[in-house]
């Protein structure tokens, strides 16, 4: 207020923007409380200050621009719930082939847990048949036919490891960078981050498919001890998309904007009364209620959708599922949502009825392999996959050795399984990483979880080292203390 | 003008100044002839800036300095220091921070820390100037014995909270603000104490009498309402939930399997303890060591003794395919061990699990030496001590059982005789039948039993993993049909009691046998053995009752004895994998020791049981004495069986202390696979840094020490962490903010002064937590009026977050309360206190997300209308009201809970059918109360509904929205038939009203439920 002809706002202006402020201040101090938050604040950031970005509460998911030049701006990760066999999908071993039924050899044993081999178990190379694709060769089995076609659109990550071998806590540490429930998910660091860019959705969005949900539950989309707000909203599959989204029975749209006016205007009575700037974020809340009763149902109509897409992901109007979810979620992005996450479960393939390397791979297959290639295609004629990161995989890979069940499958394996990502800031068509012959270990290339988060906060214009959360008197990462940008993959 | 600019420029303004004033570690605020207070101005700067290299973390330590310590700071390095005190020029440490060389400045850039400041520096140079002294942390310092301040208004002040804070705010040059009116204080009070909203008649009569009343009267009115919300049995709930929150309480076991566990005979003996206001030392101890205390002669006491001690059971329990049992139970150790650190020290001692505190003075050492003390209990992850408990039963009175029928003779043996006949051993032909192998692939025990197996192909398990552990073996059978199964148990080899169970005679009891192939467990349909123990009959074993089993009696444990577990001819299995599972949850340490399985070709004659049989046909005057006696014995076992059976009595999972305790090591990294045995065995301590240290020497240091030490006056920090607490619940900040950390990284105490005298009148007043509430409610400080000051401009610009407490704050309910709250308004809420935990209707389509379907029968009766705190709360799907407003998943320890206000609140207040029945219960609670008709008594009815809901009469604009609202609805309702029948409240309906006006009615209710204010204490 330093001009004088300042003065002419008039008073209701005034108190409002007093409590506008007062609420900056608030969000300052709860996102990062102490001195030095605010002196950061103050002096402007430094190369080598920590990267918390400012939160209005009545606004936390406001769309912001990140600390450092950005390739991306938004995600979609396709997570396959249940860790897809990488030797039967992508990663070929004649070598293995070869060795089948012979003893895994001491030295590639040697200090290797597993969750349920005994010790005794065989090699086992794939019956799949492989060829290889695309100017970059990748190598793709006969079940993944749809992703011939993005061969050289994406970037395979092949020495992928893992340092977790059980579903629910090697899942929680993909998806917040550690083991135990409670930190926050790699999407709501993401929101926490870039807020979103559509007010009438959730900025972080779960979709499911597939006969349960992914192990994990909630944890795997919890905020942890980030602000509730940049908690994962899981959207059901079925029927009403969000939970309560509905109005009462009998209740009109009408009606509805008429309680929602009344709401309005026993809120403002009580601001008045008290005021209080909570009952402002209250009145926003109530707003975007309102939008997304009409914008939720909106966004899930793949009625809007032309013939030749639906035919492109293989949806069937009518019936959810992966290809619904994959569809939904360009939905999605199309109007801002940040960050998309899908879960498709049942690739445990031990080898037990149900989950077989026979008809059970085959089916999972079938389920993703064309809406996932789909998406990739989607998004390049929309022009929206040069700033959009997609992310395919599963929470670690499987055992060269078979493991004897009721048919023989594999075991859980921590090192050396197959990702690819791509789209915004990754290189399109390109093989990053390798495994030894009998796809143990990795020896090239290798790519921790730490690393790929690293990478994909780096393309989303985030030093990983920098943006972080003071929790418990610690700065807190979701790289933990780890992690280091995979330069390499980089377009 | 740009609004932009003037919201930022303002922003900075008020950044400013609240940095100046009142910033957390008040940096920069000392002037410059001030004296430097090491705690207060240069440990935050040392803290946040130079321990993570130069701190107590002895592996983390960079060129070996720490500045932690006056020795570390002024060591000579080889003819420079880099504290000298007095001489900041010669200090090295004053040049580095102020280097502008890459190379040199401290914190280097490389460790991404903020620089150091002009102000900072200033602050340092000053402190070096006037002799560096350091001061212990102020947490860890004693409590300082302090008298309230002397204030200028002193007619404000109602008890010694209110002098601190009031000095504080003329040190300022502020006023407090006036009591907030009496209707509010009614309401902040009912919610605050007892977490649901005062009668309407209730409000009225003290609103009445308060605004008649002169000053002293006004107290006495408000003292006498405080007490009798002090008394209400439902403020052992509303307080009883903060610290279950504490607890982790939850009724299911976590992860992904995520099955249900009986937890809530502790959460009611939380509730009964505080409503007992059982003092808080004794609080501690219980929970944390009850076992362990001496066992009071009352059996009632004594067991609510145990049951206490399930605060630590709280734990979650990993039930996933290949969990390692052990790394399971490391893990719920170190979760106490965190939990107990974060509830009673408000300390992050987690941070020690991998190494020394890199910021608090717990060394990676003392962080073992307290996993030491709870790492002798004999629960083995999902698996451990339970003891029975009844409904009611922790309030002291059992609840009438469904009286159990006593078992008559004559209907014992018509039931048994219709059980023989349809037997199929019974009526099996009396031939040998052909064993076949079982060959078992793998085994494993749940609780890590030392399970092998013997050259002869027999299992052996020589100790008990856990009191209850349970045997699996995995195997393949040569044929799919399995009419029937022999388990045979054998003596055990080089075991004491030389029987083949595990008991301390040598004896066993299988509680439960049965199958597990794909598609989940298969039950035997009967069983039979030639040895039972009176009472423990083999075919108890495969009832699914664990409380029932198999056992054969001590004397007789000695020789092989078998028993045949009975399929039926047609069983067949379309796997040719199988696992047996071997339970012993019914007594503890009674495993069976050795054992072997085989399957049977045909089902197998049961003599035994067809003599039975013979014998009760026979009418009673024609029965021989072999078969009276037999006829008798059988009749007594049955009787002890339905004794066992009878009943509601749960499994309380308790904690007990094993005899030989286990031995500790530190594990490199955290990872229990790594103890470092090199550095010894190490003795169970507590942190050294916190005062009083234990006695050396004796016996071996328990979980009862550790309690013992909490809550020992002279720990400062107990007392400190647990009043800051409960001052956070009524103002919605600590003292201290960062209430979980109290460390050198934690905030600064607001006003330290109030923080040791409360903490000290806590001790002085024997622990009553009680008295503690009734001191803070009764202040002048928590009777103002939360309203935003107009009248004191400087406050917005001085104290933006309200820190010095010039007003009360508005905050926003937790969960369960805008449920109960909910509830007590429209009348509808069943205030029973206490016992199985229930299952009010939810939205659908809530476990579509968890990997085993939960089944959620919905209550269809009063049970719909239990409070929040009973809802049966399942953690990988919580109850979806709970997870909207903020309720964590209970994984771990909360301390306490966000406060956060999104759209997905709004959605479930305007939609969920839970609060749609309830707006339809305050429909039917306003005309019931106020009968007449509808056009006639609207006016009334909606004012009456204000008042039930927020405890104050409508504004003018407040009344006129809402009668036009109804009125409109009225019309839309009625444009459109049938479109009333979802809100219309059926009671209303037959008591004549319309379809259409009685929905209006509950959609006044439901415009009410969504109100800021309604969800808000004041």
């Amino acid at each position: 207020m330093s001009e004088p002809d300042d003065h002419s706002t008039n008073l209701e202006e005034d108190r409002l923007l007093r409590d506008v402020t007062r609420r900056h201040f608030f969000g300052q101090c709860a996102v990062g409380v102490g001195a030095i938050a605010l002196e950061a604040l103050l002096r402007g950031e430094g190369r080598s200050e920590p990267q918390r970005p400012r939160i209005d509460p009545a606004k936390p998911m406001a769309s912001r621009q990140p600390p450092l030049k950005a390739k991306a701006k938004r995600i979609i990760y396709m997570f396959m719930a249940g860790a897809p066999s990488q030797l039967e999908l992508f990663s070929d071993k004649p070598k293995l082939r070869e060795l089948t039924g012979q003893k895994p050899p001491e030295s590639l044993m040697k200090g290797r847990r597993f969750a349920f081999l005994k010790g005794n178990e065989k090699l086992m190379g794939t019956r799949r048949s492989f060829a290889q694709y695309g100017g970059c060769g990748m190598t793709l089995s006969e079940l993944m036919p749809h992703h011939r076609k993005i061969v050289d659109e994406v970037t395979w990550l092949r020495g992928m490891s893992t340092d977790v071998f059980n579903h629910g806590p090697a899942k929680i540490f993909m998806n917040t960078g550690f083991q135990i429930p409670g930190r926050p998910a790699f999407g709501s660091w993401v929101t926490y981050g870039l807020g979103s860019e559509n007010s009438d959705l959730p900025g972080f969005v779960v979709l499911q498919s597939g006969r349960r949900g992914p192990r994990g539950g909630s944890s795997l989309w919890s905020s942890g001890f980030l602000p509730t707000s940049f908690q994962g909203v899981p959207f059901r599959g079925q029927g009403d998309p969000i939970l309560n989204l509905q109005s009462p029975a009998g209740v009109d749209r009408g009606q509805e904007r008429d309680f929602y006016d009344t709401v309005g205007v026993l809120n403002r009575s009580r601001l008045d009364a008290t005021g209080d700037p909570e009952i402002l974020t209250r009145l926003n809340a109530y707003e975007m209620a309102y939008r997304m009763q009409t914008s939720a149902p909106e966004l899930m109509d793949l009625g809007k959708e032309s013939a030749a897409t639906l035919e492109l992901y293989g949806v069937r109007p009518g019936e959810s599922g992966f290809a619904a979810n994959a569809l939904l979620a360009r939905r999605m992005i199309e109007r801002g949502v940040r960050f998309v996450q899908l879960y498709h479960t049942d690739w445990d393939h031990h080898g037990e009825v149900g989950n077989t390397l026979g008809a059970d791979i085959e089916n999972r297959c079938r389920e993703v392999d064309q809406a996932s290639a789909a998406l990739i295609i989607d998004l390049k004629q929309r022009g929206l996959l040069e700033d959009t990161l997609v992310i395919w995989g599963g929470e670690f890979g499987r055992t060269p050795m078979g493991e004897v069940r009721q048919s023989t499958g594999r075991d859980h394996h921590i090192d050396g399984f197959t990702i690819w990502v791509a789209g915004g800031g990754f290189k399109a068509g390109y093989i990053h990483g390798e495994t030894d012959e009998l796809g143990f270990g990795v020896v090239d290339g290798g790519v921790h979880v730490h690393d790929l988060h690293a990478t994909l906060l780096h393309l989303l214009g985030f030093d990983h080292e920098r943006l972080t959360y003071r929790f418990q008197g610690r700065d807190f990462r979701l790289t933990d203390v780890h992690g280091r940008v995979v330069t390499d993959i980089l377009a | 003008m740009n609004r932009v600019k003037l919201t930022a420029s303002l922003l900075f303004t008020c950044l400013a100044v609240g940095l100046f004033l009142l910033g957390p570690a008040t940096t920069g605020r000392v002037e410059a002839t001030q004296e430097v207070s090491f705690n207060r101005d240069i440990r935050p700067i040392l803290s946040d800036r130079c321990m993570y290299c130069h701190g107590p973390d002895e592996k983390n330590r960079k060129a070996g300095l720490r500045l932690d310590t006056f020795e570390g700071a002024t060591k000579d390095r080889g003819g420079y220091r880099a504290i000298v005190p007095g001489k900041p020029d010669e200090s090295e440490l004053m040049r580095r921070i102020t280097s502008h060389e890459a190379g040199e400045v401290m914190p280097p850039p490389a460790a991404k820390k903020s620089p150091i400041s002009v102000a900072e520096a200033d602050l340092l140079r000053r402190w070096i100037a006037q002799g560096a002294q350091y001061q212990g942390h102020w947490a860890f310092q004693a409590l300082s014995p302090i008298a309230p301040p002397a204030v200028k208004r002193t007619d404000w002040i109602r008890n010694g909270i209110d002098n601190f804070i009031l000095a504080r705010l003329e040190r300022e040059g502020l006023t407090p603000s006036p009591q907030a009116d009496a209707r509010t204080l009614i309401r902040r009070l009912s919610l605050d104490l007892t977490g649901l909203l005062p009668a309407p008649a209730e409000v009225d009569q003290f609103a009445i009498e308060f605004s008649k009343a002169d000053r002293a009267g006004q107290d006495r009115l408000y003292a006498a309402l405080v007490d009798r919300m002090l008394a209400s049995p439902h403020y052992g709930e509303r307080w009883g939930r903060h610290w279950l929150d504490q607890a982790r309480y939850a009724d299911s076991n976590g992860y992904t399997i995520d099955g249900e566990r009986v937890m809530w005979p502790y959460r009611d003996w939380v509730i009964r303890a505080l409503n007992e206001d059982k003092p808080f030392d004794r609080f501690t101890m219980e929970q944390l060591a009850g076992d362990l205390l001496p066992a009071p002669d009352d059996p009632a006491r004594a067991k609510a003794q145990l049951v206490a001690t399930g605060f630590h059971r709280n734990t979650v329990i990993n039930e996933e395919g290949g969990v390692d049992p052990e790394q399971a139970r490391v893990e719920q150790v170190m979760d106490r061990v965190s939990t107990t650190g974060a509830v009673w020290l408000g300390l992050t001692v987690g941070c020690a699990q991998c190494h020394s505190h890199k910021y608090d003075p717990i060394s990676h050492r003392e962080y073992y030496q307290m996993f030491a003390l709870f790492n002798s209990t004999m629960d083995y992850n999902n698996l451990g001590p339970t003891v029975f408990v009844g409904k009611g039963e922790m309030f002291g009175r059992r609840e009438p059982e469904a009286a159990p029928k006593p078992l008559l003779q004559a209907e014992w043996e018509k039931s048994e005789i219709a059980r023989l006949e349809k037997s199929a051993a019974v009526s099996a032909p009396a031939k040998p039948v052909e064993w076949l192998p079982f060959r078992v692939i793998k085994y494993d025990t749940e609780a890590g039993g030392p399970l092998r197996q013997l050259a002869d192909g027999s299992f052996q398990v020589t100790k008990n993993g856990s009191p209850n552990d349970a045997y699996r073996l995995l195997g393949t059978i040569d044929r799919p049909g399995v009419p029937a199964v022999r388990l045979t148990v054998l003596p055990v080899e080089g075991v004491p009691a030389g029987g083949s169970g595990l008991g301390r005679d040598g004896s066993f009891v299988l509680s439960e046998f049965y199958i597990e192939s794909e598609g989940g467990g298969n039950r035997f349909a009967e069983a039979f053995a030639a040895e039972e123990q009176p009472g423990w009959p083999a075919r108890t074993a495969t009832d699914n009752d664990r409380r029932t089993g198999w056992s054969v009696g001590g004397g007789r444990a000695r020789a092989a004895s078998e028993a045949i577990f009975v399929f039926g001819p047609q069983k067949k299995f379309d796997s040719r994998q199988i696992q047996f599972v071997l339970r012993h949850d019914a007594q503890a340490e009674s495993g069976i020791g050795r054992f072997r399985i085989e399957i049977a070709s045909e089902v197998p004659h049961d003599a035994r049981g067809a003599a039975l049989l013979a014998a009760l046909r026979t009418p009673a005057g024609g029965r021989n004495a072999a078969q009276r006696e037999m006829i008798s014995a059988e009749f007594a076992s049955a009787q002890a069986v339905m004794e066992k059976q009878s009943g509601s009595a749960v499994m309380a999972m308790v904690m007990r202390e094993i005899a030989e305790p286990r031995e500790s090591f530190i594990f490199a990294r955290g990872d229990f696979t790594r103890p470092d045995k090199a550095a010894g065995r190490l003795e169970p301590n507590v942190f050294a840094a916190i005062a009083p240290s234990l006695p050396a020497g004796g016996k071996a240091r328990t979980r009862l020490d550790l309690a013992k030490w909490l809550v020992d006056p002279r720990n400062p920090l107990t007392p400190r962490v647990t009043i800051n607490r409960i001052w956070m619940r009524y103002f919605g900040r600590g003292i201290v903010e960062t209430e979980e950390d109290f460390g050198t990284q934690g905030a600064q105490p607001t006003h330290p002064e109030l923080l040791d005298w409360l903490a000290g009148e806590f001790i002085r007043q024997g622990w009553s937590m009680k008295s503690m509430h009734r001191l803070i409610v009764t202040s002048a400080t928590y009777r103002q009026s939360s309203k935003v000051r107009t009248d004191e401009p400087r406050l917005a610009e001085i104290d933006p977050r309200n820190l010095l407490l010039a007003r009360q704050e508005r905050l926003r309910v937790e969960a369960e309360v805008v449920r109960d709250a909910a509830l007590s308004a429209s009348g509808l809420l069943n205030p029973r206190i206490g016992g199985p935990s229930v299952r009010p209707p939810q939205p659908d389509g809530v476990y579509t997300f968890t990997q085993v379907n939960k089944r959620w029968a919905t209550a269809t009766n009063e049970d719909r209308y239990r409070r929040a705190l009973y809802t049966f709360f399942v953690r990988s799907a919580p109850y979806p009201l709970f997870t909207t407003f903020d309720s964590p998943d209970f994984q771990t320890v909360c301390t306490r809970r966000a406060r956060s206000n999104t759209p997905l609140q709004s959605l479930t207040l305007a939609n969920d059918a839970a609060f749609i029945e309830i707006g339809r219960g305050l429909a039917t609670r306003l005309v019931r109360d106020l009968p007449g008709g509808f056009a006639a008594r609207l006016d009334d009815r909606l004012r009456y509904a204000f008042r039930l809901t927020l405890a104050r009469e409508p504004e003018a604009a407040e009344i006129a929205a809402l009668r036009g609202y109804v009125e409109r609805q009225v019309k839309s309702f009625e444009a459109r038939p049938d479109s009333a029948e979802g809100l219309a409240g059926e009671d209303l309906v037959a008591g004549g009203m319309t379809r259409a006006q009685a929905a209006s009615l509950t959609a006044a209710a439901r415009v009410l439920f969504n109100t800021d204010n309604f969800i808000t204490r004041e």
